[in-house]
């Protein structure tokens, strides 16, 4: 295959429709102030593994001396974490999440996979995160798996290490037995309620989380908001847009604008960064569809993370709990969102919780969606990484603000058999108002 | 030795005033002198002398006021000495820009005084000030007790003038306070003894002078002053100058272990640092005083002349020795233990804040009771370095202690600018 | 030779294959197949930097070891092939850029602090180690790194040693070269040297000064001896606002000429206040005609002295209004926002071109005339973010390079700019270096004969000009109007944009 050829030969480029931006290629000015924030380049210190790095594959692929079938395109574009730090430290404003993600979608259509690979994804994209009551059902078959004590028989026996599974085993969440079915059930406040919100219970969130989901609506409401779990919504589509499945993801989108737009709601609340940062990026999935653009718009700008909300409300005095923690930024909350001061906040209205700053907060923890699954050494190390710099601050709690970020380092600490525990921000408060 | 008339060799085209005969005796270097000295006026009568005597492969040292011509080995030959003082002038001086634009031969007082009637200085300790030339100091990078805090030649020098052997002319550097355009040759000419070009003119950023200037001294055991000393070092006192001063030491003759400072600043902020410089003195156990102008001068000006080798050969050996900081205290007790057991008498004066220590050795039979103590110093320390001997010694030893492990790049720097060795012959480290 | 041509189309192994895979096979020897990039679409991301040019080497290596480094040298030697250091290619002179291919050697793995000694104030380090990481990890003892180039939070002390870089606080700090102690150096024939040892002062020449700021021509260095300063006691900062680049030019002049040395000085356009709240919200007017950052620090007492005489200076010279940031927070998003003015100058405008150039401190408000003058002149906006104190301007002309007409425009309006500054008595670089992309330009500076004496020096320790070849020293001398309007020709053909 010609790789570095003169425009004219033969390099496969970009097809035209949703290819990635050349204006935000062009955008790069190489400064390479991303590259101590990325990740996948703190791991190799390899120029190909930085964002820098990256946005020049893509330009020379888009300027047709690189073709888009090269090794060395696919495996950056699926090392990329797309956690964006980049994005947050860019002083040129490249918005490098909106490449990578129609960048994979050039790839899949360019070099199609297996036609069982394809199957599976689609059963996976399609049917189970596409379609509440499939992953309700598929998160049962796990609870049940978790619960019955079949896992203990199945561990016992070693045959998730003769299969190879071990290690996604050990990521699986203790997925509880009750889920939150989002069927326009309300939480109501004490006294009349200053905000009607909406509650985006999510997939892996209102199932494996569900505690979670139900604590972000107390919590909510004991700060004079009543809450709804909109009925009709799903699974936000981040995951299938991470993987390129660009159709699946804009699907997501609808569905879930469809549900949000029959209310009258002063924010729709979320407690899932990754979810969180999608959500309010619709509008990027209706390039040159001005109808869904605008109603995308919409929807998004009401978005609100938990934490975002909770911090601008006047907050009712939580009660005291003896805690010492450390905070581990989602980077979907803080590098996608820009969120890092809010959650600090709040942590310190909680009489009684001391926060340890980790170094290296806001580093990926190597989750990033399906990553863990796809690029396991990656994953691994970064995890090692993120554990060492939250186990040296000596915190018994880690607080997070995200399922990914949240199973994967419970799982590390697992592993390495420590007791420090990991917790969502919203069940810390929710913890501290009970504790009243 | 030729007669006084008959030049003992052609000097027409060398196109400069000249002396010869006994008249050269005044220009020797470390007891040999010149057949010939040169006196020229102007940057183009170096160049044309330069490009004279290397057509004829004639031997020559550069000169300036003379004061620090005792460091390094004397001259394997010499031909001709070639004075800069006729290249006196100060060329550009712009206060309101804090740089200045001078001749190598300009004296360090002529340009002082220049600078001090718009408040302004060069911060450079040396003896001699009114003979000795600016291009000199720069050549022997001897530095002084403020180059801790205030900076030397190697901070302030922001651009040069260059006449080579073979009478080349070329410039580096610039008149701004910030370059990177091209290779800092600054650096390169700094400390080179004169043996890779002849300076003719010599750009420096300059210091405003603080409206307060104190010194103090400080007095107490010696352990105690060490400990004090790296204390002040790390601390954010930014002092000028933080100096150990030994016994006897200088020519006030006190007898015990002293540090000498010295603060500048503004009234509030020199106030800040003699409360401070009080109160950690106090709690190492330490007294302090603080001196009048006139005492406080005087102290400087000795401190000056005891690192600088004047005319120490008649005296006795004088060395600099460099250490990281936290060395400071081994080492002085190293050397003077080291001159004990050989029965010499031994001074010293450190740049506590720098680690460089200087120590003056002096008895009856210098040169056999020198050799095993300069022995044992350089096999324990890199960077040791005599700067100033009697002749006989200096025959005996090396000057340099050990060479460095980039000395052979040196060797091809010098061949390179100076391929038949004829700038400085034989005096600098390794006999270049 | 081995050669990888095309600055931007096929690539073309003059000799056999075999020879590459056999230089190939031979690197991976030294530092294992994961530390050698040889496949060419691998390769394109080591054609760059933060500067203009692009070229292809023909490999890239990234060691870890002073060893690895001597052995990948000699192997340069026998394979005849230039080498040229890199760290993190944020390089504004194409300093790190293989313009004629060859083994480029990546230091970025090379990134261990190896000792910190506070009693000694100084710290020993691998060249690839980020200079910010030297502040963040000595400032907890009371120390920091003083020089603090705007990219401080990604460039490697080893790339500032080859640069001298500066920064803001380069004003009252001093440059690189004043913070390095020693350098192990792997010499161009792959001979290891220490330039001065680890004690104090010079023995014999000043080789660490003479190295610092030769752009990786006269070796790589493999460690480094930095300086630790110790943290002031007080630092305030001040923000002044003006009307116009005049009033803020000559209030700089005013608070030099008065003996005052901030710890640093900035100067930004209105233009940059622009760009600068757009990215970073960080308090500056975007309608002033321009801004005064500046930085006091020392003991407590003397920094509130000289609050009070900067903010007079300011408003006696026309400053509107001066603010002083009341806590850390607010001084480090001031400071953000200035480290940060040039990346995000791409708001303005898809590129800039930045110059370097200095003038004596009196010279700048006649410059700056002088660089508005330009910006009519060839049409294009340029927006000035500099180091006023040093009088180390950086006029970033404004343009877009889909446009073959601007392009031209902007490198004529550069060199007008730096020709003036040389007029003045200044220079054409006061800290980004001359590399590949001020190698004309260095010409209106020196003579002939400079340079002369210059590549000689370089000779003695790169006698075969294996080291970063093309640097530096102008191709053809006198001609850099020829080679400006190829590097035109050439960037309006193919896209390559400028900084
Ligand atoms: C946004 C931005 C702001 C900047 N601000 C400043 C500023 O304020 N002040 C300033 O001075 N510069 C500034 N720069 C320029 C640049 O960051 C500096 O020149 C920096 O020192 C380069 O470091 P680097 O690690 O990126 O080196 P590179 O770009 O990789 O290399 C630079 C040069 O160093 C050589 N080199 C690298 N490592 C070594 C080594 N170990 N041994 C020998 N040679 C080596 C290379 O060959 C090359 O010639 C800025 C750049 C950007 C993009």
């Amino acid at each position: 295959m010609a790789i570095v050829t003169a425009p004219t030969a033969k390099a496969m480029g970009f097809t035209e429709i949703d290819a990635p931006p050349r204006s935000i290629i062009d955008r790069c000015v190489q400064c390479g102030f991303c590259l101590p924030t990325c990740p996948t380049y703190q791991l190799t210190f390899s120029e190909a593994s930085s964002p820098r790095g990256r946005i020049h594959l893509l330009r020379a692929v888009s300027d047709g001396r690189l073709d888009l079938r090269a090794a060395v395109v696919r495996e950056q574009m699926y090392q990329c974490l797309n956690c964006r730090a980049c994005e947050a430290v860019c002083p040129s404003g490249v918005q490098y999440g909106q490449l990578v993600e129609p960048a994979r979608a050039q790839i899949e259509q360019a070099h199609p996979r297996p036609l069982w690979q394809r199957m599976f994804r689609t059963f996976i994209f399609v049917r189970v995160f596409g379609d509440m009551r499939m992953f309700r059902l598929a998160s049962g078959a796990i609870a049940l798996y978790q619960h019955s004590g079949l896992r203990t028989l199945v561990r016992r026996t070693g045959m998730l290490k003769l299969l190879g599974l071990d290690k996604q085993d050990a990521l699986l969440p203790e997925v509880p037995l009750r889920f939150v079915i989002p069927s326009g059930q309300r939480w109501q406040p004490q006294g009349s309620p200053h905000h009607h919100v909406g509650l985006f219970t999510g997939c892996i969130m209102s199932t494996a989380f569900a505690p979670t989901d139900e604590a972000t609506a107390r919590v909510l409401a004991r700060n004079g908001c009543e809450v709804v779990a909109v009925p009709d919504q799903g699974c936000c589509g981040a995951l299938a847009l991470h993987a390129g499945e660009a159709g699946t993801g804009r699907e997501n989108a609808k569905r879930n604008i469809v549900a949000f737009e029959r209310l009258e709601l002063d924010a729709i609340i979320v407690n899932a960064a990754g979810c969180g940062a999608a959500l309010k990026e619709y509008r990027h999935l209706f390039h040159g569809d001005p109808e869904w653009s605008r109603r995308a718009e919409r929807f998004s700008a009401s978005v609100r993370d938990v934490s975002e909300f909770l911090d601008t409300l006047d907050l009712v005095p939580p009660g005291r709990l003896d805690r010492v923690v450390t905070y581990q930024e989602p980077c979907h909350l803080a590098h996608a969102q820009r969120i890092t001061a809010a959650p600090r906040r709040l942590l310190a209205k909680i009489p009684g919780v001391r926060l340890v700053e980790m170094e290296e907060s806001s580093l990926c923890c190597g989750s990033a969606g399906i990553y863990n699954v796809i690029r396991p050494e990656f994953s691994r190390r970064l995890l090692e990484r993120k554990l060492k710099n939250a186990l040296q601050t000596g915190a018994d709690t880690i607080i997070s603000a995200n399922p990914g970020c949240i199973m994967q380092v419970a799982s590390g600490l697992r592993e390495q058999g420590k007791r420090v525990r990991v917790l969502h921000i919203v069940d810390l408060l929710d913890e501290a108002y009970r504790s009243v | 030795m030729p007669s006084e008339a008959t030049p003992p060799f052609d000097l027409t085209d060398f196109g400069c005033p000249s002396l010869s005969g006994a008249a050269t005796e005044q220009f020797s270097i470390q007891g040999v002198a010149p057949r010939v000295v040169l006196l020229p006026t102007t940057e183009e009568e170096v160049a044309a002398a330069l490009k004279a005597a290397s057509a004829r492969q004639l031997t020559l040292a550069p000169y300036g006021g003379g004061t620090l011509q005792e460091i390094g080995y004397p001259p394997e030959v010499l031909d001709i000495v070639l004075s800069t003082r006729g290249l006196n002038r100060i060329i550009t001086y712009e206060p309101a820009d804090l740089t200045i634009s001078v001749q190598a031969g300009c004296t360090l007082a002529q340009i002082s005084a220049a600078l001090a009637a718009h408040g302004q200085m060069l911060p450079f300790d040396a003896a001699g000030t009114d003979r000795a030339t600016i291009g000199g100091l720069v050549a022997a990078n001897l530095t002084g007790p403020r180059r801790f805090g205030t900076g030397s030649y190697r901070d302030l020098l922001i651009g040069v003038v260059i006449a080579y052997a073979d009478g080349t002319v070329a410039k580096a550097g610039g008149q701004v306070v910030k370059n990177v355009s091209g290779y800092d040759l600054m650096k390169l000419h700094l400390g080179a003894l004169g043996t890779l070009g002849v300076l003719l003119r010599l750009n420096f950023k300059v210091l405003t002078q603080r409206p307060v200037d104190i010194t103090t001294v400080i007095t107490g055991p010696l352990n105690a002053l060490l400990s004090l000393a790296a204390t002040l070092a790390t601390s954010q006192l930014s002092l000028d100058s933080i100096e150990l001063l030994g016994p006897s030491s200088l020519r006030d003759e006190a007898t015990d272990w002293r540090l000498a400072e010295r603060i500048t600043g503004s009234q509030a902020g020199a106030q800040r640092k003699l409360t401070d410089l009080h109160r950690l003195a106090d709690s190492h156990g330490c007294r302090t005083t603080t001196l009048g102008a006139t005492e406080a001068q005087e102290l400087w000006q000795d401190c000056a002349s005891f690192i600088s080798p004047g005319t120490a050969s008649n005296e006795g050996v004088l060395i600099r020795i460099s250490v990281q900081p936290s060395g400071l205290s081994n080492l002085v007790s190293t050397v003077t233990s080291l001159a004990h057991s050989n029965n010499l008498d031994c001074s010293v004066v450190a740049h506590a804040g720098d680690g460089t220590l200087f120590a003056r050795l002096a008895g009856s039979d210098l040169t056999a009771a020198f050799r095993p103590l300069w022995e044992s110093l350089t096999q324990g320390h890199a960077n040791a370095l005599i700067l100033a001997a009697p002749g006989n010694l200096k025959g005996e030893v090396n000057l340099w202690g050990q060479l460095p492990s980039g000395f052979d790049l040196m060797r091809r720097i010098k061949a390179e600018f100076d391929p038949h060795r004829l700038l400085n012959r034989g005096r600098f480290i390794g006999h270049l | 030779m081995l050669q990888v041509r095309g600055l931007l189309s096929t690539m073309v192994l003059e000799e056999s294959k075999s020879v590459h895979n056999d230089l190939i096979s031979q690197l991976q020897n030294i530092v294992g197949a994961d530390s050698v990039v040889s496949h060419p679409a691998e390769l394109l991301v080591y054609e760059y930097d933060a500067s203009l040019d692009r070229h292809l080497p023909a490999a890239v290596v990234l060691p870890q070891t002073t060893q690895q480094v001597v052995e990948i040298v000699k192997l340069a030697n026998r394979f005849d092939l230039p080498v040229v250091p890199r760290g993190s290619g944020t390089g504004l002179s194409g300093g790190a850029i293989a313009i004629k291919g060859g083994i480029v050697i990546v230091t970025t793995r090379m990134n261990h602090i190896l000792s910190i000694d506070y009693a000694n104030r100084r710290a020993t380090v691998q060249p690839g180690v980020i200079n910010a990481d030297l502040t963040h990890y000595t400032e907890h003892a009371g120390f920091f790194y003083a020089p603090d180039p705007s990219s401080q939070k990604v460039c490697t002390i080893g790339g500032n040693v080859a640069e001298n870089s500066g920064g803001p606080h380069c004003l009252s700090y001093g440059a690189t070269t004043n913070h390095i102690l020693d350098l192990e150096l792997v010499l161009p024939t792959g001979d290891v040297i220490h330039t001065s040892g680890a004690d104090g002062d010079q023995h014999g020449l000043d080789l660490t000064g003479t190295v610092v700021g030769s752009e990786g021509t006269f070796g790589i260095a493999t460690e480094v001896t930095v300086r630790l300063t110790p943290l002031p006691e007080d630092t305030q900062v001040l923000l002044a606002i003006f009307r116009s680049v005049d009033e803020a030019s000559n209030t700089v002049s005013a608070i030099i000429g008065a003996g005052i040395i901030p710890a640093a000085l900035e100067m930004m356009d209105g233009l940059c206040c622009q760009a600068i709240e757009a990215a970073y919200h960080a308090g500056y007017p975007p309608d002033a005609g321009a801004v005064l950052l500046v930085e006091l620090d020392g003991l407590r007492e003397a920094v509130e002295e000289l609050v009070d005489q900067v903010s007079t200076i300011c408003r006696n010279h026309g400053a509107g209004e001066v603010r002083r940031a009341r806590s850390a927070a607010e001084r480090a998003a001031l400071w953000a926002g200035r480290k940060g003015a040039l990346g995000a100058l791409g708001r303005l405008a898809p590129n800039y071109y930045i110059q370097d150039g200095v003038v004596p401190r009196t010279k700048l408000p006649e410059t700056l005339q002088f660089v508005e003058q330009v910006s009519r002149d060839i049409r294009l906006p340029i927006a000035n973010v500099f180091h006023a104190g040093d009088g180390n301007l950086h006029p970033n002309i404004l343009f877009d390079r889909q446009d073959p007409t601007n392009i031209e425009r902007t490198l004529r309006g550069g060199l007008e700019i730096l020709r003036f500054c040389v007029e003045k008595g200044g220079v054409v670089s006061g800290e980004h270096g001359i590399g590949l992309e001020k190698r004309e330009h260095i010409a209106f500076l020196y003579t002939t004969e400079d340079l002369a004496v210059m590549a000689r020096l370089r000779d003695c320790f790169n006698p075969r000009q294996l080291f970063n070849p093309d640097k530096i020293f102008p191709p053809l001398r006198g001609c850099g109007e020829v080679r400006d309007q190829r590097v035109a020709a050439r960037l309006a053909k193919e896209g390559i944009y400028a900084v």
